[in-house]
C-alpha cells in the first residue's frame, strides 16, 4: 500500500487586487520525491510558496501535510507541520553567526534561562558536518558567500526536522560548482530520510537533473504535471509560454540613428568595473548578465544614481557628469528600476500622481499645478501605453504588475526622456503583459528615437528584443554581441566562467 | 485573465454620473468623518453644557486652538513626508521668550518678530542638516533640538518672566488678543495660514514632492526629487511654524516665560494624527489637520465645562486618538488579511 502523500494542495486558489494569482492548484508530493515547479516569471510559482509557508493565506483549497489538512495555516504552523521554505531572498539575521540562525528561535539553554553557546555550536556543527557544509558555526551570516548563507537556510531547516523543503530558485545565485554540491544534498537527504523537496527553477537543465516529477503552472494555473523522462524541454517550454516563443516577441527593423549615450571605464556599486558601452537612438540594446554580475549597478551608475560613480559619460557627443538622478532627468535619462515596488512607485497615490511626478514643471499654470495640463498629460499616457486602469485616481497598487509597470515608463515618457534605462522591465508581469511592455519599448523605440537599455536575466527576452547585447561577468563586460548572430550558449559561456 | 478583471472594474465604476461619483468620494473622504465628529461633539455639548456655544466661549475656543493649530500646519509637512519634528515646543518656547526679549531691549517690533523667527528657522535648519547630512533619523536631532532649544530659553529669561516689553495698547498686543471682525486674530491667522498650505499641499510641485518623499523616498530620488533640500525646507517650515505659534501666544499673554509651548509638541502630533496623517508618511491633508486642532479643542474646553476632573484630561485625549486611528484603519480595510 502506497503511503500518504506528505503534502497535498488541493483546489488552492487566490486573488490580489487587479490580479487572480493562483487558480485551482493543486498537486501531490510523495516520501523522497524531487519535484520541480517550474513556470514563467509572474506564473504563481511564488504566490504558492508563499501560501505554502502561511505567509499567504488561500483564498479557497486546501493543504494536507501527512494526510491532514492544516487548520489557518500561519508560518508558525507550518513550520511546526515541517514545512520549510528557502527564499531567494533568505531571511537571515546578517550580524548574528551561523550558529544563531541555524538555532534561530530555539537556542539551546542552560538551567537559569541563559544560552548555551557552546551546546549551541555543537548542535550546529553536527547538522553542517551531516550536510557535508565547511562552515564555521561562529561566523557571521554577511560574512559568508550567498551559496554558503543558503547551505545555513538547510541546515537551519533539518534541525527543525523539516519533512518538506522547498527551494525557491536557489541556483539563480550558485555557481556551478555550488549547484552540484547543492543537489548532491537534496539527493542524499531525500534517499536516505525521505525528505521532500519542491525545487522552483526556469533552467530546465537543473529541472531535468535534479527532479523526478515536474510541475509546470502559467497564469496561476498548473497546465501539466509529469515524470521528468516523459517530457523533453521543447514540450516542456511548450507548456510553459502556453504559445510558440515567436508569438511574444514582437519582430521589427531597428531604424537606428546617432550615437545618443556613451560610458568609458564606468566603476559603480562597488562591483562594476571598467565598463564601456554606448547606445543609439532607435537602439535597444541588452545587458546581460547573472544576479550579481552587475547590470543594475550599471544602470544606476549611468543615470547618476550611484554617487560614487566613475567613468566618463557623454550624451550626444558631449561629456557630461551626472551627480543624481535630477540631473539624469534633466539630461533626458530615464531609468526604469529593478524593483518597481521598492524604488519605482508611489504604491498609496494614484495612478495620474505616478505619471506626473518627473514631469510636473511642464504642467504649471502661473505658480500653481494646471489640473487641465495634469489631465491631458495623464489621459495622454493612460491611452498611448495603454494602462488599464478604472480611472486616473484610481490607486497605482491595485493595478496589476504590467499596469504598473506601464506607469512607471509612462512618467518618463511624460517627462521626454530620450534615453530609457529599463532593469528587468518584464520581472513580476504576466506573459500577456511582457508581450505589451516588449511592444511598448518597441513603439518607444521606432517613433521617438528612443535610445533603450535593457538589463534583463531573461535570455530569451535579451535575444529577441535587442539589436545588440552586452554580456557581463562578476562587473565587467565580458563580451559585445550582435543580438541576431549569436546564440543562448554563446551568451551563457560569456557569462559564466567556463 | 487579468485583462478580464481590470476590465470589470472599469465597468464598475462607469456607473452613475460625475456628481454620484463626487457625493460617493466625499462620503468615503477621512476629513468627512472627522467633520461628522465635530458636529457630533458640537451637539453633545450643547446639550449637556448650554454655556458650550455662548459666543465668550466659543470666541475662547477659536483664539485657544489656533496656537497649537499653527504649530500643526508645519508640523503636518513633517509628518506627510514621514518625519517627525518633536522639538516643536521647545522652539515654540525658546520664539516667544527671544522675540520678546528683543523687543525689550527697544528694537522694533516687525525686527524683534524677524529675530524670534530666525532663532526658530535656525534650529530647524539645525534638524534638517542632522537628518539629510549625517543621516539621523528624525526623531533623534528634534529631541536633542527639544532639550536644546528649551535650555536656550531658559537662558535668555534666566528663569523669569520678560513683562512690560511693550507699553499698555501697543500694536503687537493686537496679533494674539485682538480680533477681526468679532473674530479672534490668532484664529484668522491660522484659517489663512490653513488655506495658503492647503493650496501648498494640494496644487503646488512643492506639495506634490512632499507626498512623493513619503510615499517611498527611494522612488522620489529616482523621479528626480532633491530629497535632502526638499527634506530641510520641511523642517525650517515646521520650525517657523511653531515659532509663529509662540510669538502668537506672547502677543495674547502679553509675557513671556521659558515654559511656553511645553508638551505642546504632545497635543501637535495628537492633532495631527486625529485628524488623519500617518506617521508613516505619505498621507496626511490639511483639511485634516486643521479639524484635528479643533477637535483637541472641543474635547478639552468639553471636558471642563461637563465638570470632569481636570487631572483625567489626558486619558480622553489619549483614548481619543486611539479611536481616531482606529476607524481610520477601519476605513482603510487594515485588517483584512492578506
Amino acid at each position: 500500500m502506497p503511503d500518504l502523500p506528505v503534502l497535498a494542495l488541493d483546489g488552492i486558489s487566490k486573488s490580489f487586487p487587479g490580479v487572480k494569482a493562483l487558480k485551482n492548484v493543486s498537486f501531490l508530493l510523495e516520501a523522497g520525491e524531487i519535484r520541480a515547479l517550474v513556470g514563467e516569471n509572474g506564473a504563481g510559482k511564488s504566490t504558492l510558496m508563499k501560501v505554502l509557508s502561511g505567509a499567504y493565506s488561500a483564498d479557497a483549497g486546501t493543504i494536507s501535510v501527512f494526510g491532514k489538512a492544516v487548520e489557518n495555516p500561519s508560518p508558525a504552523t507550518m513550520i511546526g507541520k515541517g514545512v520549510a521554505v528557502i527564499y531567494q531572498e533568505m531571511a537571515q539575521a546578517p550580524h548574528l553567526s551561523v550558529a544563531e540562525n541555524v538555532l534561530l528561535g530555539r537556542l539551546p539553554r542552560r538551567t537559569g534561562g541563559l544560552v548555551d553557546w557552546a551546546e549551541a555550536r555543537r548542535q550546529t556543527a553536527a547538522v553542517l558536518e551531516r550536510l557535508g557544509f565547511a562552515i564555521d558555526p561562529a561566523a557571521r551570516i554577511d560574512t559568508l558567500s550567498v551559496a554558503k548563507r543558503q547551505m545555513v537556510e538547510i541546515a537551519r531547516a533539518l534541525t527543525r526536522n523539516a519533512r518538506i523543503i522547498v527551494l525557491d530558485e536557489p541556483s539563480a545565485v550558485l555557481a556551478a560548482s555550488e549547484i552540484a554540491q547543492l543537489f548532491a544534498i537534496i539527493r542524499k537527504l531525500s534517499a536516505e530520510d525521505g525528505v521532500a523537496f519542491v525545487y522552483i527553477s526556469h533552467r530546465l537543465v537543473e529541472v531535468f537533473d535534479i527532479a523526478e516529477t515536474v510541475t509546470v503552472m502559467r497564469d496561476g494555473e498548473v497546465v501539466h504535471q509529469c515524470r521528468t523522462e516523459e517530457i523533453d524541454s521543447e514540450t516542456l517550454i511548450r507548456h510553459m509560454v502556453g504559445r510558440e516563443v515567436g508569438d511574444i516577441f514582437p519582430k521589427r527593423v531597428p531604424k537606428i540613428g546617432e550615437e545618443a549615450l556613451r560610458i568609458s571605464g564606468l566603476s559603480a556599486g562597488g562591483l562594476v568595473e571598467d565598463a564601456s558601452l554606448y547606445v543609439r537612438r532607435g537602439e535597444i540594446v541588452g545587458l546581460f548578465g547573472l544576479a550579481g554580475a552587475g547590470r543594475t549597478e550599471t544602470l544606476k551608475g549611468l543615470f547618476g544614481a550611484d554617487r560614487a560613480a566613475r567613468g566618463t559619460l557623454q550624451l550626444g557627443g558631449k561629456i557630461v557628469h551626472l551627480a543624481s538622478p535630477r540631473d539624469g532627468l534633466a539630461h533626458g535619462l530615464g531609468l526604469v528600476p529593478e524593483d518597481r515596488k521598492v524604488a519605482g512607485l508611489f504604491l498609496k497615490q494614484s495612478v495620474g500622481f505616478n505619471i506626473t511626478i518627473s514631469s510636473l514643471k511642464h504642467l504649471m499654470a502661473g505658480l500653481l499645478l494646471s489640473r487641465v495640463k495634469e489631465t491631458a498629460l495623464v489621459d495622454t499616457i493612460i491611452r498611448r501605453l495603454r494602462v488599464k486602469t478604472p480611472n486616473a485616481r484610481a490607486a497605482v497598487q491595485n493595478l496589476s504588475g504590467g499596469n504598473q509597470q506601464k506607469c512607471v515608463i509612462g512618467r518618463l515618457v511624460g517627462a521626454e526622456c530620450s534615453i530609457m534605462l529599463a532593469d528587468e522591465p518584464t520581472r513580476g508581469v504576466d506573459v500577456g503583459a511582457k508581450r505589451e511592455i516588449y511592444d511598448l519599448l518597441f513603439e518607444l523605440s521606432d517613433s521617438r528615437q528612443l535610445a533603450i537599455v535593457i538589463a534583463s536575466s531573461e535570455l530569451p527576452e535579451i535575444l529577441n528584443l535587442c539589436d545588440r547585447v552586452y554580456v557581463m561577468r562578476e562587473g565587467r563586460i565580458t563580451a559585445e554581441l550582435d543580438a541576431r548572430q549569436t546564440s543562448e550558449e554563446e551568451v551563457m559561456r560569456y557569462a559564466t566562467h567556463n | 485573465m487579468n485583462d478580464v478583471h481590470t476590465d470589470a472594474k472599469v465597468d464598475i465604476s462607469a456607473e452613475g454620473s460625475v456628481g454620484c461619483r463626487f457625493i460617493r468620494s466625499i462620503l468615503r473622504s477621512r476629513e468627512t468623518g472627522i467633520a461628522l465628529a465635530i458636529v457630533i461633539m458640537v451637539a453633545v455639548l450643547a446639550i449637556l453644557a448650554p454655556s458650550f456655544l455662548s459666543a465668550d466661549n466659543v470666541s475662547n475656543n477659536a483664539r485657544n486652538m489656533s496656537f497649537v493649530g499653527i504649530a500643526v500646519l508645519g508640523e503636518a509637512l513633517v509628518l506627510i513626508i514621514g518625519g517627525i519634528d518633536l522639538s516643536v515646543g521647545s522652539i515654540w518656547g525658546v520664539t516667544a521668550v527671544a522675540s520678546a526679549a528683543l523687543m525689550s531691549y527697544g528694537l522694533p517690533t516687525p525686527v524683534a518678530i524677524a529675530g524670534g523667527l530666525s532663532v526658530a528657522a535656525l534650529f530647524g535648519l539645525f534638524n534638517g542638516l542632522c537628518i539629510t547630512l549625517l543621516r539621523m533619523p528624525p526623531f533623534v536631532p528634534t529631541l536633542a533640538t527639544m532639550s536644546i532649544a528649551r535650555a536656550t530659553a531658559l537662558m535668555i529669561t534666566r528663569g523669569r518672566s520678560i513683562d512690560e516689553f511693550r507699553p499698555i495698547g501697543d500694536s503687537f498686543f493686537e496679533l494674539g488678543g485682538g480680533s477681526i471682525l468679532g473674530v479672534p486674530t490668532p484664529f484668522v491667522l491660522f484659517a489663512v495660514l490653513s488655506i495658503i498650505m492647503w493650496v501648498l499641499l494640494d496644487r503646488t510641485i512643492f506639495g506634490r514632492r512632499l507626498y512623493a518623499i513619503g510615499g517611498n523616498e527611494t522612488a522620489a530620488r529616482l523621479s528626480g526629487i532633491d530629497v535632502d533640500r526638499m527634506k530641510i525646507a520641511v523642517y525650517v517650515l515646521s520650525a517657523l511654524f511653531a515659532g509663529l505659534a509662540g510669538l502668537v501666544e506672547v502677543s495674547y499673554l502679553s509675557s513671556a516665560i521659558a515654559n511656553q509651548g511645553t508638551g505642546k509638541e504632545l497635543n501637535v502630533i495628537a492633532a495631527a494624527v486625529i485628524g488623519g496623517t500617518n506617521l508613516m508618511g505619505g498621507e496626511g491633508t490639511i483639511l485634516g489637520v486643521f479639524f484635528g486642532a479643533i477637535i483637541l479643542e472641543i474635547l478639552r474646553n468639553g471636558l471642563v465645562l461637563i465638570g470632569t476632573d481636570a487631572y483625567s484630561q489626558g486619558i480622553f485625549v489619549g483614548l481619543v486618538i486611539i479611536i481616531a486611528v482606529f476607524i481610520d484603519q477601519l476605513r482603510k480595510g487594515v485588517w483584512r488579511r492578506k
